[in-house]
């Protein structure tokens, strides 16, 4: 053990390198908001969707791989904005990330589309073919009492 | 040259099943016909075929008929009058010590004249051994509780008097247990509807749950799962009462005597 | 004639400038907008004002999120594991109270029978204001398996507001966790102060 690990100078020194390849205090803070890590990799592969996909072996197994969302979503990304051929190596379902093994394609297969449910104009609402027993009032509409 | 060929394929189609049913037939004759792979203990099922009729005999004017289930299950089948005497013999017998109740259960079976069945299971700790004890009534007539025998039957026979209706004489605390409070009918006779007849919903004004007649947003969907292969083609001539071996029955049947 | 060709052509380049300005917007947010909150736009100043306050409000109410335990039948286990190490729900300030008194979240999960219900409701009134309903469970989204049944309700939602549906059978601990996320990104859009204001 050498004295620079024993008064645990490598660890600041090793943060000042993460900083540095980050790219200043503020993109680390930047970071830090958006993400709550302070964690450097090697891009793997980009979607379609503009999201970057990170590794890091230092890290350990469900850590060492990691999305970043672009900057349009800011703070309002969700795990469906990932598409499933990545979503499957994020999960260390494959070894190899979609950029170096095609995944598998097939002609019934959907394209993948984002999670839209909780925002009222995009999400999907079911209708009944039957009367139902409580009728809600619309507002704006005058309540019909008779 | 044509007719010969189709002549040919014909008997070929032909005589392959015929001799493949042989070969069937052949097995079927080495090996006996059994709905299970479980081993039976044939000693086992000679001291408690022995126990059977033994507490047939002991107990003449309860006891119609003594049978083996599905191989070496062993059943004592029950005037209802003689609920807590063979249950109490059972328990105290030396010999039997069937000192656990694992459950009492009840069964529907509209076409029968006394339609609802009781059924006790009893488990002997001492000697590994299980026996069930069956009885009859009808929606009115009451059945003796065996809580002065065993404990434990308590909640049993709450939840039987729940979901069949059976009444059970000198019970501590007859009540509802599962089901809603206030609720009616006994849902697990053949005759109650699946939806039942109410349901819940909270309403604002009221400021609490009211039940309402139930009223089904969507038609009961009613799936076709038969199979186009047959599951048991090994017992298709052998009826449902096949699966009991009868050990021990008086002549006549006791309620007939008198 | 050529005049018409050259209006032809400033509306198309305008409307072209106009895309281009929509897409750079969304493409980096600028100023108090990288907040991530919706309400970008007030009116005036004292809306301006409100809308921060409740910026800070929803930051402060999704970033701890107390469920009640509520488990009914089987989800009760998933939900379990959305607590335990793997999904660890406490990363998201998310920790288990047994009392309605300090919950601001419930989890239905499980089967919701009439007899229940009474006591389902009753629980949900105990809550503290500013509370949210997770159903978890096709038998708490619409009675599932049991819908024709006649002693389940068919559906949490018959009894007590809810807020975001898990689908599952049951839900693995996963797409509960997911659910608690989507919770977050509606309490993030709340604006009570707002409200307030304009009443």
């Amino acid at each position: 053990m050498s004295l620079k690990a024993w008064l645990g100078i490598d660890k600041l020194q090793k943060f000042q390198q993460i900083v540095k390849e980050i790219g200043g205090v503020r993109a680390v803070l930047r970071k830090r908001y958006l993400m709550d890590v302070t964690r450097v990799g090697t891009l793997v592969g980009n979607d379609k969707y503009g999201n970057r996909y990170y590794e890091n072996n230092e890290y350990f197994v469900p850590r060492n791989r990691w999305v970043e969302f672009p900057d349009k979503v800011w703070l309002d990304y969700d795990a469906s904005q990932v598409p499933p051929e990545w979503h499957s190596w994020l999960h260390h379902i494959t070894d190899s990330p979609p950029t170096v093994q095609e995944p598998l394609t097939q002609k019934f297969s959907l394209d993948h589309k984002e999670n839209t449910s909780i925002y009222a104009d995009k999400k999907y609402i079911p209708y009944s073919t039957t009367r139902t027993k409580v009728q809600a009032w619309t507002p704006g509409q005058k309540p019909n009492f008779d | 040259m044509l007719g010969s060929v189709f002549r040919r394929a014909v008997s070929r189609q032909v005589s392959r099943p015929i001799s493949t049913t042989v070969q069937a037939a052949q097995e079927q004759k080495e090996t006996p016909k059994k709905p299970t792979i479980w081993k039976i203990d044939e000693q086992k099922r000679d001291r408690l075929a022995n126990f059977g009729r033994y507490a047939a005999e002991c107990l003449p004017k309860f006891v119609q008929r003594v049978q083996f289930a599905a191989g070496d299950e062993l059943e004592l089948l029950i005037h209802p009058s003689g609920v807590v005497p063979v249950l109490s013999f059972l328990k105290g017998n030396h010999s039997a010590q069937f000192t656990n109740l694992t459950f009492i259960t009840g069964m529907d079976v509209p076409t029968r004249k006394n339609r609802l069945e009781v059924i006790y299971s009893l488990y002997s700790v001492r000697f590994n051994a299980r026996v069930r004890v069956r009885t009859y009534t009808d929606e009115i007539a009451p059945i003796d509780s065996v809580t002065p025998v065993f404990k434990g039957a308590d909640w049993f026979e709450r939840e039987v008097y729940d979901m069949y209706g059976v009444w059970f004489n000198n019970h501590p605390d007859l009540r509802r247990i599962l089901t809603d409070y206030g609720f009616e009918g006994h849902p697990f006779r053949k005759d109650y509807p699946l939806s039942g007849y109410s349901e819940v919903r909270y309403d604002p004004e009221l400021k609490r749950v009211v039940y309402e007649p139930s009223e089904l947003a969507q038609e009961f969907r009613k799936f076709d799962l038969d199979t186009p292969w047959e599951t048991f083609p090994a017992f298709r001539n052998s009826s449902i009462t096949s699966g009991y071996e009868t050990i021990h029955e008086p002549a006549a049947p006791a309620p007939e005597k008198k | 004639m050529l005049s018409a060709l050259r209006t032809a052509g400033a509306f198309t380049t305008r409307r072209f400038a106009g895309t281009q300005a929509i897409a750079g917007s969304s493409e980096a947010p600028k100023g108090i907008a990288t907040t991530g909150t919706p309400f970008l736009n007030p009116s005036s100043k004292a809306e301006y004002a409100l809308a921060r306050l409740d910026d800070v409000m929803n930051l402060a109410q999704r970033g701890s999120i107390w469920p009640l335990t509520f488990g009914l039948a089987c989800c009760a286990v998933e939900m379990m594991h959305f607590a335990a190490p793997r999904y660890d729900m406490d990363r998201y300030g998310v920790v288990f109270r047994a009392s309605p008194r300090q919950a601001d979240l419930i989890f239905v999960a499980g089967t919701v029978t009439n007899k229940m219900a009474p006591a389902l409701r009753r629980i949900y009134d105990q809550m503290p204001e500013a509370k949210w309903v997770i159903s978890m469970g096709s038998c708490a989204n619409g009675g599932g398996y049991y819908h024709y049944a006649y002693s389940v309700l068919r559906g949490a939602d018959r009894v007590i507001p809810v807020d975001i549906y898990v689908p599952g059978c049951p839900p693995t601990a996963e797409a509960l966790l997911y659910g608690v996320l989507q919770l977050q990104k509606k309490i993030k859009r709340k604006r009570e102060a707002q409200l307030w204001y304009r009443r």
